[in-house]
């Protein structure tokens, strides 16, 4: 290898590594839903679309340790008893892994939201996806935000 | 073996299908029903009779929980999309009957019976005093029903020309949800649609 040959292998190296983190994120990253952007925040995987929809993978200590029909009750019972609207749910299946899928609504200053909420159990943890925004918005990129928590059962 | 009333009527009916007034017509009489949930009955209540007055349209039923609007049919899909703007939509019904046919023969029929009306006047002027008592009983039967017939034709033009657009409110609680009490399981404590959206700002 000449000179020349080095120089210009060093060149797009730098040039590669200078380019901007969220789109290396969204080719690299399945969980992203399509149509967004992955947010920078810290310890999350968090993805944001242009009009404002957010969402969020998270996890938890499976404490005290149960299954996933045990904590789909008791998120459901929660949330709804906290106040918020049921508006559907259902079970999300992964090529790996089962989970549930809650879908509430809540007002949010004049405005209703609309959040989601993926849940899957494995061992001793608890991987809470979210996603939430205003419910005709939201509507528009549903598709979007489930198939990306069903991705999510696959990586983790 | 098609009778030649049949046929006259047949032919009445293509005429009639073929003048520019019937062209015009919608043939659908539409119907249609939603249920609002909305913050201030009484302010969106105000705000679809505005709109259906400044379209052409007016109000059948103004009632604590109901609304009944007439809309021009052609302004009726816009004005859907602008009522159901106003509230979360938890039911909706649409009907539409095709009352143009029914029109149609209820139009010839008047037709034939008006013409009828004519010759029946020309014989009580040349039938003597003892025919016509009976002419007259005739008479006065044909124009009741000519004046029903006028009755009917008249409401489903209107159908035809208006469509129908109920609603009913109930009333959407905009409590902002809030945890009395503190779960036994921690996670759960931390599910919270605010800290969703706070860790998005």
């Amino acid at each position: 290898m000449n000179t020349t040959s080095l120089g210009l292998l060093l060149l797009c190296t730098l040039l590669l590594s200078g380019c901007p983190s969220s789109t290396k994120h969204l080719e690299g990253n399945t969980w992203v839903p399509q149509g967004f952007a992955a947010y920078k925040a810290a310890k999350k995987q968090a993805a944001i679309s242009p009009e404002g929809i957010v969402y969020n993978i998270r996890h938890e200590k499976n404490e005290p340790f149960a299954g996933l029909l045990f904590w789909k009750k008791a998120m459901k019972k929660r949330l709804l008893d906290t106040g918020y609207i049921f508006v559907a749910e259902s079970d999300i299946q992964s090529k790996k892994q089962k989970g549930y899928l809650l879908e509430l609504a809540a007002p949010v200053g004049k405005q209703d939201f609309t959040w989601l909420i993926a849940l899957y159990v494995v061992n001793n943890k608890l991987h809470i996806v979210e996603a939430s925004g205003e419910e005709k918005i939201f509507k528009q990129h549903r598709q979007a935000i489930v198939d990306a928590a069903q991705k999510v059962g696959d990586i983790l | 073996m098609i009778k030649p009333h049949n046929v006259f009527l047949l032919l009445t009916l293509m005429l009639c299908l073929s003048t520019p007034a019937f062209a015009s017509l919608p043939s659908m009489a539409m119907n249609s029903s939603f249920t609002l949930k909305v913050d201030d009955k009484e302010a969106v209540m105000d705000r679809l009779v505005l709109k259906a007055e400044a379209v052409g349209g007016y109000f059948l039923v103004l009632s604590d929980q109901k609304l009944i609007l007439n809309i021009p049919q052609p302004q009726a899909d816009r004005f859907i999309q602008f009522a159901i703007a106003q509230g979360r939509v938890l039911t909706q019904t649409q009907n539409s009957d095709d009352i143009h046919t029914q029109l149609m023969v209820k139009e010839s029929m008047l037709k034939s019976k008006q013409t009828m009306l004519k010759k029946y006047m020309t014989v009580l002027k040349e039938s003597d005093a003892a025919h016509a008592v009976s002419v007259e009983q005739a008479l006065g039967k044909l124009v009741y029903q000519i004046e029903g017939l006028k009755g009917d034709i008249k409401l489903m033009r209107h159908r035809l020309d208006f469509a129908r657009i109920s609603f009913h409110f109930r009333f959407r609680d905009r409590t902002t949800p809030s945890a009395n009490q503190a779960s036994s399981f921690p996670w759960l404590n931390r599910m919270k649609l605010p800290n969703l959206l706070e860790s998005f700002q």
